[in-house]
């Protein structure tokens, strides 16, 4: 069941099944490598400080604005 | 048997958080299971009875939310708009709150009393999570419950709540769920339209159906174009809505609203939740914590940058000297060797006082670069970009720009080629309009006169700081300016790559703040060179002095006053036995005068030194009369009058300076536009100095020394032309003040203007940028004397 990023908890891996925004966000988003169907893991959602998921072997820090339209959901 | 109260209560939550299991710890062996109508979802009812209510259990599908996504969904909707139980037990798995929260915020939009079970409470032990229950039924004005169903503990809490809620029906506090400034009235707007209608508003809680019809539920407008005609202007409303709501926000509602039930549930965890310490974790992380958190995040950021500039500032002014010894230098050997006239000057005056004085900055510059590459190969540079993120939001820029802002700091060139690190046009092109007025080092020579000159030692540095202060503070007006006229939109969304830290080899630091510095050389060099040569023309022709008579008689005058003085004195002192004593003696003299005047060269009549410094002089001619009682007098006449000789043909000289640029092209252009500067407080000096600046700002100080009679070897340092200036009926502290304010604004360097076009792509940001800044910088001087004039201060 998809939930935004922002719920999340630290450590779970998650697919990205869904970029709740316009193209300007969806084409930010895939040029740092997050599109349908990538796998991310959360390294840090503690409410303070960035929250920071990481894709492959790339760290991203992402805004919480940002993080609350990226939907994700557990791997099949 | 007397008939038992009902109470109906509905089971909600999310897939998997135990709500079966605690259906069936309440109802037991009184459970059935069908069918919900119409669909294959199983339906599961059953009763209990409890201090004398009989309890009737309705286990609605589990869901995540209650929008008509799925049949469940609708189900579980539909159960509580029109089965109307008396409460909802939202079932939650209290490790996993913030997503379940979602689902509760969207019952208690519906109306129906809430009772929260907390389940799953083991784990949250175990987990460590602390959970503050008491707050979370503060925020959602509902009973919360702990529960661990597969325990059964709990249970008896959870019906001892439900009869709560029953037995106070009607004083009951509730909650909204908010939806921010912008949608909250255009919900408002839709509720109107909806209570005008009977068979909607009768059935379903107005503020919920107009949230719902916002957010594009399917099974809401189904329902509402079901009306026909009555809803039309509902429909009508709805679509402005719609689009007002995608204007203001950027987003359609649809995204919009399920965002902020989002951010309602992430409130309430956040407040009420404390997730456990850490588990080992990288150094980085570790690190990062403490370099990004809301506590010394801030303040680490901040000394790292104050050291930056420490490093700059003080690490540059030694070379400094050394470049401008070695451009004194070669322009006096280039002086010398080149035969007077205009190729000299050119050469001497206009290119190499022009180049040189640009590239002296060079250490500055090269050291600025060296910290921040430093910085940014080490890493820290993106953990800065997010701690000024927020402040920079909130002027509409990204957390990057402050990088380039900072270097404005140094020099506005180098600024404005960073800003090729920001991803939209928008924000290099805000960026860009606003580095200027980060007051670069160029025009601090400026500041350090005027306050030398005419503000007390005391308040020099804070006069020097609030300068700085007001430029950030225009810088951030105009970028909020910019955003909501030219530049309008959203914010770039926040999405940087978070780089390890790693200590980044000095060779690769050098390398990279070598290529920049090369390339803002090359830039900055070629058209500062041509600009040199503009305003050495500009400032001297058409009128040379040196040709004209008048000048030349007065040469003349002051030769012959020599000769005749040195006559008259050969004559008085004829009979002295020993010349070669005198001549001695004339040279002590003269050494002595000439460290008198270096000495009190930096300072002022009023200071404590200048007297010491007066004092020493007088005990050495003392000393000299003592020592050579005989040849004194004679010695000390001829000194004089070699002296006088000197004085006043440099004098003369600096006369004609003045005078040579007053009739020049540039003089004219300062007289030209005196009346527009006037308003300012300033006159046709300050307005050719001004003008000065326009090739590069190093310039002002020295064409001030030229204008004022004092030559061009004058600096920002210089005591006399600090007095100078303090005698200058125009000049007041005001005046000062006002001066400084248009060249802290009015726009940057030529070569500046340059690069502006370069970065940009075509002259007309670059020439929209010198406008408004000498527009502004005009205004802000205005205001400055008017203001402080019809105030009375500092006249």
């Amino acid at each position: 069941m998809p939930m935004p990023l922002t719920m999340a908890e630290r450590g779970r891996e998650l697919v990205l099944c869904e970029i709740r925004g316009g193209m300007g966000i969806r084409r930010r988003l895939t040029d740092m490598g997050l599109h349908t169907g990538s796998h991310l893991k959360v390294i840090s959602n503690s409410g303070h400080g960035p929250f920071v998921i990481s894709v492959g072997d790339t760290k991203l820090m992402i805004g919480r604005g940002m993080a609350r339209k990226i939907m994700v959901e557990k791997p099949p | 048997m007397t008939d038992k109260k009902k109470i109906t209560i509905a089971l909600a939550g999310n897939p998997n958080s135990g709500k079966t299991t605690i259906f069936n710890a309440l109802t037991g062996e009184r459970a059935r299971t069908g069918n919900w109508p119409g669909v294959t979802v199983a339906k599961r009812e059953g009763e209990l009875d409890y201090k004398g209510y009989e309890f009737k259990i309705v286990d609605l599908p589990g869901t995540y939310s209650l929008t008509s996504g799925t049949p469940e969904e609708i189900i579980a909707r539909n159960f509580i708009i029109e089965g109307k139980p008396d409460v909802v037990i939202d079932i939650v798995d209290s490790s996993n709150l913030e997503r379940n929260l979602v689902l509760a915020g969207e019952i208690i939009e519906l109306g129906t009393p809430l009772v929260v079970a907390l389940n799953m409470w083991d784990e949250v032990k175990k987990k460590g999570y602390r959970v503050d229950v008491n707050l979370i039924s503060q925020l959602l004005a509902s009973p919360c419950v702990p529960t661990v169903a597969t325990q059964s503990t709990g249970t008896t809490e959870l019906l001892d709540a439900v009869i709560s809620i029953v037995e106070a029906k009607g004083e009951v506090r509730r909650i909204t769920v908010g939806y921010g400034r912008v949608i909250e009235p255009v919900i408002h707007r839709i509720q109107a339209e909806v209570e005008d209608i009977p068979s909607l508003a009768e059935k379903y809680p107005p503020r919920w159906l107009a949230v719902k019809l916002l957010e594009k539920d399917s099974g809401v407008i189904e329902v509402v174009n079901g009306l026909g005609a009555q809803a039309n202007e509902l429909k009508e409303v709805l679509k402005k809505c719609n689009v007002d709501i995608e204007k203001k926000l950027g987003e359609h509602s649809e995204i919009a609203i399920p965002d902020q039930r989002y951010g309602f549930a992430a409130g309430i965890f956040r407040e009420a939740v404390r997730l456990p310490a850490e588990e080992r974790r990288s150094f980085s992380d570790t690190v990062d914590r403490v370099v990004m958190s809301r506590g010394f995040g801030l303040p680490i950021f901040i000394i790292l940058m104050w050291l930056a500039f420490q490093l700059t500032f003080a690490g540059g002014a030694p070379l400094m000297d050394v470049i401008d010894r070695a451009v004194g230098l070669l322009g006096d050997w280039a002086g010398s060797i080149i035969p007077e006239g205009a190729v000299n000057s050119l050469i001497v005056d206009g290119i190499i006082a022009g180049v040189g004085g640009v590239i002296i900055f060079l250490p500055n510059i090269f050291i600025l670069f060296l910290v921040i590459s430093f910085l940014e190969e080490w890493g820290y540079m993106a953990r800065a970009a997010f701690i000024m993120d927020g402040l920079m939001h909130k002027i509409g820029l990204h957390g990057k720009s402050f990088v380039p802002l900072l270097m404005g700091f140094g020099c506005t060139i180098p600024a404005v080629m960073a800003t090729r690190t920001l991803e939209t046009r928008k924000d290099r092109m805000v960026t860009m309009g606003i580095a200027p007025l980060m007051s670069c080092g160029a025009r601090l020579p400026v500041y350090t006169l005027l306050i030398g000159a005419f503000f007390h030692e005391k308040v020099a540095g804070n006069m020097l700081f609030l300068i700085y202060v007001i430029g950030v503070l225009l810088a951030v007006l105009v970028a909020l300016v910019f955003r909501k006229t030219i530049f309008k939109g959203e914010t770039t969304p926040f999405v940087m790559e978070l780089p390890p830290y790693r200590l980044p080899t000095l060779s690769a630091v050098a390398g990279i703040s070598w290529n920049r510095a090369s390339h803002y050389l090359r830039k900055a060099g070629t058209v500062i060179l041509a600009a040199s040569i503009v305003i050495w023309f500009l400032f001297n022709y058409p009128y040379n002095p040196e040709s004209d008579p008048v000048w030349r008689e007065k040469q003349d005058k002051i030769a012959n006053d020599f000769k005749r003085e040195v006559e008259r004195l050969d004559a008085e002192y004829a009979g002295i036995d020993v010349p070669e004593g005198v001549v001695e003696v004339q040279g002590l003299l003269a050494d002595a005068e000439a460290l008198f005047e270096e000495t009190a060269e930096g300072l002022e009549e009023d200071t404590a030194e200048y007297p010491m410094a007066e004092d020493d002089f007088e005990d050495t001619l003392h000393g000299l009369e003592v020592k050579y009682p005989n040849v004194y007098n004679p010695a000390f006449a001829y000194h004089l009058a070699v002296k006088t000789e000197a004085e006043t043909m440099q004098q003369l000289e600096y006369e004609m300076s003045a005078v040579k640029m007053e009739r020049s092209f540039a003089g004219r252009i300062g007289h030209a536009i005196e009346p527009v500067l006037k308003p300012c407080g300033f006159d046709w000096k300050i307005g050719v100095s001004l003008v000065a600046g326009l090739a590069a700002k190093e310039i002002v100080v020295s064409t001030m020394g030229t204008i004022y009679s004092l030559g061009e070897e004058a600096d920002e340092e210089s005591g006399a032309l600090k007095e100078v200036l303090r005698n200058d009926e125009t000049f007041t502290p005001l005046v000062a003040f006002s001066m400084m304010m248009f060249v802290l604004i009015y726009f940057p360097c030529i070569a500046c203007v340059a690069v502006l076009k370069s970065e940009s792509g075509s002259w007309k940001w670059p020439l929209f940028v010198l406008g408004y800044l000498t527009v502004l910088a005009w205004i802000c001087s205005f205001l400055v004397f008017q203001v402080g004039r019809a105030l009375g201060i500092g006249i």
